[in-house]
């Protein structure tokens, strides 16, 4: 177990350390005078010489990699070419409404697909199991902009149950929180459905019945967790993806975000901004994959002994 | 002289263990071993689950290379043969297994996984001697000749063993290695199988190193055999006689434990307490000694060697 | 209702069949056993031949679709279990009839702990003695030492032979009047089936429960059984007295059955075979099933399948389905 943690926290050192020189290099190495776009287009040379000596532009490039790691080892992020704001202050306000977003998302479609894997797996055959496969493809191929669209067109300006944009209170969040959940629910059905199925069919559900265990016993108590098992990997990834940033939902619905922050900072070339942001990401990732992993151990004895 | 003969053999399997725990830990799958298969005769390897009978099997004719000791066959030392040198001693000895579904490849016909043995050694001159070599092989085994161009899939698992055994012959070997090929297989089919093979020996000088786990099997069909707990012999002789007589405890346990048919013999039992332990950490002394019901303090402490006590027969305990 | 005289257990001319895609494959025809209170019985036979499936109809457990019952009854204390509605064919799955099958490792839910397994069994079906002291004691019952802190286990941490324990002690836990054993011993050493032979021996004895042992190993037969049935391509060939089988089988398979697996000790030259292979679902022949492996099959046996009857030799009554068995 100690073992396991180790060589996990070193892969996530590893992990966030190459992506913050990648994501420095690529940026480092790009086309177009950063010290200019700061300045605006009518700076005169002097300002830009002085932008280029504020944040050691000038300087080679291994230099300011050398920099960049220990300013983020401290956990600075630096400031925004734009406002000037520290970047981590930046992420850091927006983060709240991320993460409402996210779990909000979450809940909805695990309170959805859950009861649909498990009557499909039940159920095989049905009209029902039929409909979520086909819904399942059906919402994988969707665009996420065009849904966003078409449910703040028809639910907002037609139909007026929600509010448009912006975000002041929890109903700001059900309709972005709807578009993820729509795209996911189909996966996550059936997924949960798939595993369902096989635990099933396996013999200690059999076992199960044969002591004369109800059928809900049998499917939530027995299959259910084991069903659930390898599910707890996929949906770590996809939180730590929507902590980073949900960026065409949240710019459709105008909430101030970590995915409107990086679609801003991209326009802007706010380049602190844009490596802030991708760091975040990165951290999110790593971090929701430790969680996972010590989870994995808690829900899976057999993996607790290794 | 012996056709294959084995030397303090050891295969040891490492485990994955932590960077924290410095003792490099291994799986003791063959620790020590020593035998003897002498032309066209049978030497029976029985042994409970895990006590690394398939790994001696393998080791034997160099599937799973040896940690320590020595493999000598028909005379040259093979133990650390580079795969090149060794692929033409390969048509020498062959092996089937126990699962005759998952080792014929349910793609090829019957006639191709014979005949790729044949080409593999170039032992067929042309297409219609291949074919004609091929009809002979099944009629050998007991399958008919228009069963050349069906799948696996299309027979039962007697029939399949039949067919696994057909392309172990091909190659003419001195020695087959047979890895339980009777243990998968429906109880009124086991003694085909059993009665092909005995046929197939005295028609063509072959040996055989037969494992099983069903001793009543191994001494119908060896003459001599060996019995293995946790990876080492812990007795060996003429089958008979060690089924007579066993002299080990755990032999003498493991043959009070095989249920009879016939109510009329029946036997004394011995009951083991515990279970068999891990190859990982064996225990100290007589690997036995945990669970053996007349084990003494130095069983404990002192590894027993295996003595030849006289009529061919050998046993590793302290007590005999 | 049930009286001394009614049987515990009652199969009548079960028939079942799979239905596969719009063909069904029958895969019991005809099958009738009967178990008596504080009894046990032996049903044998090859792979296939439809063993499981008796033993898991006895209390509706094959999945239907694709199981289908076309025919017969199942009587369980005289009531019959094919009429049974849900909650009262629960009350009996693990209250009167209890099972124990072949891979204890697949058997026991990995994530759950063996002791909370075993407590959910007798919320089940004894819910004034559902406590960790009862758990202890079942596990204790069957043999696992330091069974306090075992109970705390999950399956994985056990061998084969103490997962089997903890099933029978699974099973145990209702107090059954019929404990079903489907090839218990199986996947498990030849010195650990031993062990389990002797605990399910002892356990007979204390609780005076049933056993219906199902195995393919004639051994065990002689080992344990008060009786027992041979079941070949599923119906029943044979049914007598353990010892007056094993002394004088009278149906060509059995008869071929017992010759042909070899026996510690018994030195024989040969093995004497059965020719051909069991026949597969679907493919049985007409007429008598045995009949293109038989010795003994003479020119009727392709038209007409034998009944299973009352036949007396020498002094006995005994149950074949053979015309032919005294020729
Ligand atoms: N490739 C391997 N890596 C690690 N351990 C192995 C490997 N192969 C076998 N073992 C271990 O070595 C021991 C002996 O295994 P082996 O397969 O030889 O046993 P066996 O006597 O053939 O058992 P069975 O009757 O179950 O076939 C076992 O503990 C097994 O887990
Ligand atoms: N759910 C199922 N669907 C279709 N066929 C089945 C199903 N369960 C069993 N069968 C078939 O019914 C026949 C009898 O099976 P059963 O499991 O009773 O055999 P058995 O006598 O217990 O054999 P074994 O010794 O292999 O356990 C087999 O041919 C099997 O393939
Ligand atoms: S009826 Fe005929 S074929 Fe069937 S067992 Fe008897 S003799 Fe053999
Ligand atoms: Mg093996
Ligand atoms: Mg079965």
């Amino acid at each position: 177990m100690i073992k396991r943690l180790f060589t996990r926290l070193l892969w996530s050192v590893t992990t966030l350390m190459g992506t913050a020189v990648l994501t420095f290099l690529l940026i480092n190495v790009a086309p177009g005078d950063v010290a200019r776009v700061i300045a605006g287009p009518k700076a005169s040379p002097d300002v830009i010489k002085a932008i280029r000596a504020r944040y050691h532009l000038d300087e080679p490039l291994w230099k300011r990699l050398g920099f960049h790691l220990g300013q983020l080892a401290r956990g600075d992020l630096g400031h925004s070419f734009v406002t000037d704001q520290p970047v981590s202050e930046a992420i850091l306000s927006r983060l709240p409404t991320t993460a409402s977003l996210a779990s909000l998302a979450v809940c909805l479609w695990m309170f959805l697909a859950v009861p649909l894997g498990v009557y499909t797996a039940r159920h095989q055959g049905t009209w029902l199991d039929r409909s979520v496969l086909v819904a399942a493809t059906l919402t994988l191929s969707l665009p996420a902009f065009w849904l966003a669209r078409m449910l703040q067109y028809w639910m907002s300006y037609k139909l007026g149950w929600f509010p448009v944009a912006g975000f002041r209170g929890f109903w700001h969040l059900v309709l972005p929180a709807l578009t993820i959940a729509i795209l996911a629910v189909g996966y996550y059905a059936r997924l949960i459905h798939t595993n369902m199925v096989q635990v099933l069919d396996s013999a200690f559900i059999r076992a199960a019945r044969a002591r004369g265990a109800s059928e809900s016993a049998v499917l939530f108590r027995h299959a259910l967790p084991n069903a659930l098992i390898p599910v707890v990997t996929i949906l770590g990834m996809d939180i730590a993806f929507l902590l980073g940033g949900v960026m065409f939902t949240e710019n459709v619905f105008a909430l101030p975000g970590i995915g409107t922050l990086a679609v801003q900072s991209v326009f802007n070339l706010d380049v602190p901004v844009i490596m802030g942001t991708v760091m975040f990401s990165a951290l999110a990732i790593v971090i929701v994959n430790l969680i996972v992993d010590m989870l994995y151990s808690w829900i899976d004895p057999r993996v607790r002994a290794v | 002289m012996s056709l294959l003969s084995i030397r303090n053999l050891q295969v040891h399997f490492p485990v994955n263990q932590g960077i924290f725990s410095k003792a490099h830990q291994v799986v003791r799958a063959v620790d020590g071993v020593s035998l003897d298969v002498e032309p066209g005769e049978t030497l029976g390897l029985v042994g409970e689950s895990g006590c690394g009978k398939s790994t001696l099997g393998r080791a034997a004719i160099r599937l799973i290379a040896p940690t320590a000791g020595e493999i000598h066959f028909d005379g040259r030392d093979i133990t650390r043969l580079s795969s090149g040198d060794l692929r033409p001693l390969r048509r020498q000895f062959q092996m089937i297994f126990q699962d005759p579904y998952g080792s014929l490849n349910p793609r090829m016909t019957v006639e191709e996984i014979i005949g790729e043995a044949l080409d593999i050694h170039g032992l067929a001159a042309d297409a219609s001697a291949r074919h004609g070599r091929v009809a002979e092989l099944l009629s050998d085994v007991g399958l008919d000749a228009s069963h050349a161009n069906r799948y696996p899939h299309e027979f039962s698992g007697g029939q399949r063993q039949r067919i696994g055994i057909a392309r172990a012959l091909a190659v003419e070997p001195k020695l087959i290695v047979c890895d339980e090929p009777v243990s998968a297989l429906d109880v009124s089919v086991q003694a085909q199988i059993v009665n092909l093979l005995r046929d197939l020996q005295d028609r063509r000088g072959l040996a055989y190193l037969f494992i099983a786990h069903d001793l009543a099997v191994v001494e119908h069909i060896s003459r001599r055999v060996l019995v293995m707990y946790l990876g080492r012999v812990v007795e060996g002789g003429e089958a008979r006689e060690v089924c007579r007589a066993p002299k080990h405890p755990y032999t003498q346990a493991l043959l009070s434990a095989v249920p009879a048919v016939d109510p009329a013999t029946k036997r004394s039992r011995i009951v083991l307490t515990g279970d068999v332990p891990s190859p990982i950490n064996p225990p100290s002394g007589c690997p036995f000694h945990p669970r053996c019901p007349v084990a003494q303090a130095r069983c404990r402490t002192e590894v027993p060697v295996n003595r030849d006590i006289g009529n061919r027969r050998q046993v590793a305990c302290h007590l005999v | 209702m049930s009286t001394d005289t009614t049987p515990l257990l009652a199969i009548r001319d079960l028939r079942l069949d799979f239905v596969n895609g719009d063909r069904p494959l029958r895969a019991l025809d005809g099958v009738s056993l009967t178990v008596h209170a504080g009894e046990t019985v032996c049903l044998v036979g090859e792979s296939g031949s439809g063993k499981s499936v008796t033993a898991l109809s006895i209390t509706r457990l094959l999945p239907s679709p694709p199981a289908r019952v076309v025919g017969g009854s199942i009587l369980l204390q005289g009531r019959d279990v094919l009429q049974m509605a849900p909650r009262e064919l629960r009350s009996v799955r693990g209250g009167i009839v209890s099972y124990v099958f072949q891979d204890p490792s697949a058997s026991l839910n990995p994530v759950i702990r063996i002791g909370k397994q075993i407590l959910e069994t007798l919320e089940l079906h004894r819910p004034d003695a559902a406590n960790d002291a009862e758990v202890v004691q079942l596990l204790k019952l069957v043999g696992i030492p330091a069974p306090e802190s075992r109970a705390r286990d999950y399956a994985h941490q056990l061998s084969g032979g103490m997962q089997q324990r903890v099933m029978i002690a699974m099973a145990l836990a209702s107090r059954p009047k019929l404990l079903v054993a489907d090839e218990p011993t199986t996947a498990l050493d030849v010195t650990i089936q031993a062990q389990i032979l002797d605990l399910l021996r002892d356990l007979k004895q204390r609780t005076g429960m049933a056993i219906l042992l199902i195995t393919h190993n004639l051994g065990l037969v002689s080992e344990i059984a008060d009786r027992v049935a041979v079941m070949y391509a599923g119906q029943i060939v044979e049914e007598a007295p353990a010892r007056e089988l094993l002394a004088r089988p009278l149906h060509p398979y059995t008869r071929a059955l017992m010759d042909s697996v070899p026996e510690l000790g018994r030195d024989v030259t040969r093995l004497k075979a059965i020719a051909g292979n069991v026949p597969q679902l679907g493919a049985w022949p007409t007429g008598c099933r045995f009949h293109p492996r038989c010795p003994k099959a003479i020119a009727a046996c392709a038209q007409h399948n034998p009944e299973l009857s009352l036949v007396e030799p020498a002094g006995s009554s005994r149950l074949v389905r053979c015309p032919y068995w005294n020729s």
